[in-house]
């Protein structure tokens, strides 16, 4: 296809514009949630890791494989068996309200698995400490551990949220709404290429956008 | 102060028993420096750290002022904790803190004194260890020996009874060693604070240590005041250690030994003594030659000691009994 060919007046801006919003909704309560939820999942994943404080081995296994199953579901496939969940939990299954359920789930465990990580990565030695001052657990994780992570735990929310944009877009199958809903409607299933092409640069330049304010972020929080 | 009775302990690495701590039992006074030496491997981290039940011995009686905290709950554990300083070989400290906001961490979470009493505080231990000047810094932009300062400065922070040093000069340099040595020494005689410390290096021990203990194997193998357990060590471990110090008599005389006319004795002085003309009034005294033949001059913490073997011509035993009318001990190593 020749781009000198394309009719860019067959674009309605008022819809790119609409869609962009949507997706931006999405994204932001979907990220919002997703934080809630994989914060305390990766935390609790952490503590009863071996050798942790909480270490507890069936435990561990458990909340480990619900978290693998859950993430082993293509997106697609769990956008469509949660459907009955949506809809009791937002009362439909379509549009911007009913794709943030699904965002929520595919993305939370994804997210604790990051988490998880990233507090691996804190020193075991400045638990021993906190500890040897006569820290509570709670004190441990909001004090410590957390604080000590934050790099780690922001870079893992700029991965998430990169993730939950294409996740997004995939939610235009069920009517989800947003520019992966405008680029199937039109640029696919209209064969209006023009939309697909700006569609995709609107996705592409919020993804960047996201992982600059990410990296500033990091690198704000980095002491190291 | 500190008793500890009977300890065990062991680990299971991959279903196999591995014996860290063997029947310890040690008593630490009060106000005291207590060095516990020992090479890597030997339980000497597992035993500081039941003194804090940051391990837990299978069995035995740790006793704080002779409460046994092993039977404390949580709650009491943890405010029995903050009674007690820790001090580690990586220093611990908390990398998103500054280094006042890591001298007021252990306040923090105490949670008992006000703002205004907390700066006041930090302020105080900043000025105590010579850190007020980089207050705002944090840990990445010092060096180690500035990192254990902060370290010692969080510890000392809720006013511990008792200060736990977890190899804490071990990733320093030498010069900065003797810096927080001295640190460590001034703060034990300032606040009378009791000190336990762990080390693999004879030179600690030896510079602020009133007793000592030898752990082995998870054992004890020697304990006493460090003047003692250095300049007459009994246990292998602890003559080897001894020996790679440097700073002790060693017989290294081997190949030599045919060659030596007479008795090889081997002289210990201690505080005064060290400073008498000893070795010259006795030869003068009974009229024979002594020659000196390995000697080591130093100082054990404040106590001026000097180990000397010398060999003497004529008769050993009347030597020995001059030389500890003169407060000198005296060993005969070969006739």
């Amino acid at each position: 296809m020749n781009p000198s060919t394309f009719d860019w007046s067959l674009i309605d801006w008022a819809d790119i514009w609409l869609a962009t919003q949507d997706t931006l909704i999405m994204l932001g309560v979907s990220l919002g949630f997703t934080i809630l939820l994989g914060l305390p999942l990766g935390v609790l994943l952490f503590l009863l890791g071996p050798r942790q404080l909480l270490a507890n081995k069936p435990a561990y296994a458990l909340l480990s494989f619900i978290v693998n199953a859950l993430r082993s579901l293509p997106f697609v496939i769990l956008l469509i068996v949660l459907i009955p969940v949506t809809v009791k939990l937002v009362g439909t299954s379509i549009g911007v309200a009913g794709a943030i359920p699904p965002l929520v789930v595919g993305a939370a465990p994804f997210f604790a698995r990051l988490v998880e990580a990233a507090l691996r990565e804190v020193d075991r030695g400045i638990i021993e400490a906190s500890q040897a001052m006569g820290a509570t657990l709670w004190q441990i994780i909001t004090r410590a551990l957390l604080p000590e992570a934050l790099p780690g735990l922001l870079a893992a929310s700029t991965v998430t949220a990169v993730t939950l944009v294409s996740y997004t877009a995939m939610s235009g199958v069920i009517g989800g709404g947003g520019l992966g809903d405008l680029a199937i409607r039109y640029g696919y299933q209209r064969f209006q290429t023009e939309v697909m092409v700006v569609t995709v640069l609107a996705l592409l330049i919020l993804v960047q956008l996201l992982q600059m304010a990410g990296d500033w972020l990091v690198k704000r929080a980095a002491r190291k | 102060m500190i008793a500890l009775h009977h300890l065990n302990k062991t680990y299971r690495v991959d279903g196999r028993a591995v014996p860290a701590l063997r029947d310890i039992s040690l008593e630490i006074a009060s106000g005291e420096i207590f060095g516990i030496i020992g090479r890597s491997g030997a339980g000497k981290s597992t035993l500081l750290r039941t003194l804090n039940l940051l391990e837990r011995p299978d069995s035995g009686q740790v006793l704080l002022d002779g409460q046994d905290i092993s039977a404390l709950n949580a709650a009491a554990l943890r405010a029995q904790r903050r009674g007690i300083g820790m001090v580690f070989q990586h220093f611990n400290l908390l990398s998103h803190r500054s280094v006042a906001g890591n001298i007021r961490f252990p306040l923090e979470l105490a949670g008992e004194l006000s703002t205004a009493a907390m700066d006041a505080r930090v302020a105080e231990l900043l000025e105590l260890v010579s850190l007020s000047a980089q207050a705002s810094q944090y840990p990445a932009q010092l060096s180690g020996g500035q990192k254990q300062r902060v370290g010692i400065a969080r510890a000392l922070a809720n006013q511990p009874r008792l200060l736990l040093c977890d190899e804490a000069t071990s990733a320093l340099d030498p010069q900065t060693t003797q810096s927080i040595l001295q640190l460590l020494l001034d703060i034990n005689r300032r606040f009378g604070l009791t000190i336990v410390l762990i080390t693999h290096e004879m030179a600690v021990v030896r510079a602020i240590c009133d007793r000592v203990a030898v752990i082995e194997a998870g054992e004890i193998v020697e304990s006493g005041a460090v003047a003692e357990v250095f300049l007459h060590p009994q246990h292998a471990a602890t003559r080897s250690m001894v020996a790679e110090d440097g700073h002790a008599a060693e017989l290294d005389l081997a190949g030599k030994l045919g060659q030596l006319a007479g008795t090889l004795l081997r002289l210990t002085f201690v505080d005064a003594t060290t400073y008498e003309p000893v070795i010259a009034e006795v030869g003068q005294q009974l009229q024979v030659p002594i020659s000196i033949l390995q000697g080591s001059v130093g100082r054990i913490k404040d106590r001026p000691y000097g180990q000397l073997i010398v060999g003497l011509q004529g008769d050993a035993t009347l030597a020995q009994s001059v030389f500890s009318a003169r407060g000198v001990r005296c060993e005969v190593l070969s006739a």
